[in-house]
């Protein structure tokens, strides 16, 4: 039988283990619960972030001008910057506007493209979830991609009262995801980048998106191999606006000596290319959604797309705005675009995007949603 | 109390604490079941029953100018003969500038089907000589998938079809990533696998 010295050391071992598992604990705390990734077309617009780079300057200017003097008073835009030299002359050029900007300089590489840094997940207890992948893809060959990876770490330094950052289990863009009130729709790229990689298969896979994003996921099947929001976006009320480049097609002049957008490589007009924008309609219109079909024009290099579903839609009481791309020299297709959209009951406010198209995104590319004002959000200012 | 009783005790407390400090650290009382990815060892595509792997020869990244040889291991899992067909794609892409959003399509810098029949436990190993020269900065990667998975129109390597547009089956495992940056003395392998 042990010996009651034998017993008394267990209790004083098992007292000052715990003690020393829990002094560890605390320096790695279980991360907040978080809530529903962000619908991107609910809610009015409260807290966005948008990435500003001086060497970017050409590529940004204009949108970011445009954009962000459209914004209303209430809306806060964080504008993570290398430095506050940075963010001085992003001031300078934007001009007088409403909405309040802050800076958040970091002090290493990055790139001007915020949406693809992170997912929010809703805010639970007052705290917003900023989700982000375990590398980005070719940050060993593009120093400002690997700069990329310490975005959302920079952002919850930053709000630390209210934003926690969070590394996901599996590799992604933030632009890989399309966001309702009741689904994910994932690009196929996301599958690719991880079966067998983080996850056996295709069906594990949906079933850890489903956990980690707390809403209904639709994987598509086929897709053009790009970010969601470059060929589709939920406007709400069981509508997926899809890209359609044969609608595109009638809007390219028939003379070369009509000034139109340049295309790399041309436009894509090819069957393998309209077979894969048509799947993603075919496969919405399966899911049980309302499509409408809008013009695009993808070119040839598979990259640079005249598109407009890469908007950002901000909802004020019964009104729907879109902030919506347009292109220099495309008049005609801008128009048949906009009337689209008015049809759907939005408002437009245009956005200039002639200057990144060529740099593979627009306007839903380079800005990030981090908070919406809804139902949750006025429950996270009451926790406040 | 005698010296021997408090070094009992003393030796007790620590044994003790070192369990238990290891058992609660080592499985957490509230796991978090987001952490890092778990990276799987070694990617396989399952075909038919058969599982294939693929490794470079040797193990060795190849770099930028290298005309990469692959090595394909396939082991039949079943208790009856099994034949799969399948096929490995060899892609490259790189950022089209710095300012870019995403990198280049990929480009199919290399293709070849694969159709293998094995006994019930048997493996067979077939080194594969792309015979391509590896072009510098891009990251390389290497894709195996079911052959004839479903064919999209027009998506041919038909003479004259230039877009060599590379579409995946959902069921495509990659089997290797690495870059050839040329600055570095040796290609950089990008998974761990």
């Amino acid at each position: 039988m042990p010996r009651w010295q034998t017993l008394t050391g267990i209790a004083i071992g098992l007292a000052i283990g715990s003690f020393i598992a829990g002094l560890a604990g605390a320096r790695h705390p279980k991360p907040p619960p978080a809530g529903p990734i962000l619908s991107e077309c609910s809610g009015h617009f409260r807290e966005l972030v948008i990435h500003y780079e001086p060497s970017a300057r050409e590529v940004v200017e204009s949108t970011y001008s445009q954009f962000l003097t459209a914004l209303e008073s209430d809306v806060t835009v964080y504008v993570v910057c290398p430095t506050h030299a940075a963010f001085d002359e992003l001031l300078n050029f934007v001009g007088p506007v409403r909405c309040r900007l802050k800076p958040i300089a970091v002090n290493h590489d990055m790139t001007v493209w915020s949406r693809d840094r992170w997912i929010a997940l809703g805010p639970e207890n007052g705290i917003t979830t900023l989700l982000h992948s375990p590398a980005e893809a070719s940050a060993e060959i593009w120093p400002a991609r690997a700069g990329d990876e310490r975005i959302s770490g920079d952002i919850a330094r930053a709000l630390s009262a209210a934003v926690v950052a969070r590394c996901a289990a599996f590799y992604f863009d933030g632009g890989d995801f399309l966001v309702d009130d009741e689904t994910v729709f994932v690009a196929p790229r996301v599958l690719h980048r991880n079966i067998q990689r983080t996850t056996p298969d295709k069906e594990h896979f949906i079933t850890d998106l489903e956990r980690t994003l707390n809403r209904r996921v639709v994987l598509l099947d086929q897709a053009p191999n790009h970010h969601a929001a470059m060929f589709m976006v939920s406007v709400g009320n069981n509508t997926m606006l899809v890209g359609d480049p044969s609608l595109g097609r009638a809007f390219l002049p028939t003379s070369a000596s009509v000034p139109f957008p340049e295309l790399a490589g041309g436009p894509d007009f090819s069957k393998e290319t309209q077979h894969l924008f048509d799947a993603v309609a075919r496969q919405c219109a399966d899911t049980g959604y309302r499509v409408v079909r809008i013009p695009t024009i993808p070119a040839a290099d598979g990259r640079s797309y005249l598109t407009y579903v890469n908007c950002l839609i901000d909802r004020q009481g019964s009104r729907r705005f879109v902030y919506l791309p347009f292109y220099q020299n495309a008049d005609a297709l801008n128009a048949a675009a906009r009337a689209i959209w008015e049809e759907l009951g939005f408002e437009v406010r245009p956005v200039d995007c002639t200057s990144t198209y060529r740099q593979f995104g627009a306007l839903h590319c380079l800005v990030n949603v981090l908070s919406r004002s809804t139902n949750d959000l006025a429950k996270r200012s009451a926790g406040n | 109390m005698k010296t021997k009783d408090l070094a009992t005790m003393g030796s007790a407390a620590l044994v003790t604490a070192s369990l238990t400090a290891a058992a609660l650290l080592i499985h957490p009382l509230h796991a978090d079941n987001d952490t890092a990815a778990k990276e799987v060892a070694q990617p396989k595509l399952v075909a038919n029953g058969i599982e294939f792997t693929l490794v470079p020869k040797d193990n060795r990244v190849p770099q930028a100018g290298d005309e990469p040889e692959l090595v394909l291991t396939a082991l039949n899992t079943g208790s009856t003969t099994a034949e799969a067909s399948i096929e490995i794609i060899m892609t490259a892409s790189s950022p089209a500038s710095m300012l870019s959003r995403i990198p280049t399509r990929p480009e199919k810098l290399w293709q070849h089907p694969c159709s293998l029949t094995l006994k019930a436990n048997e493996t067979k190993t077939i080194l594969l000589a792309t015979g391509i020269r590896l072009p510098p900065d891009q990251i390389i990667q290497v894709t195996m998938q079911p052959a004839k998975p479903e064919a999209l129109p027009g998506v041919t390597d038909a003479p004259g079809e230039v877009r060599n547009l590379v579409v995946f089956d959902p069921t495509a495992v990659v089997a290797q990533m690495w870059s050839t940056m040329a600055r570095q003395q040796e290609g950089t392998l990008v998974t761990a696998r």
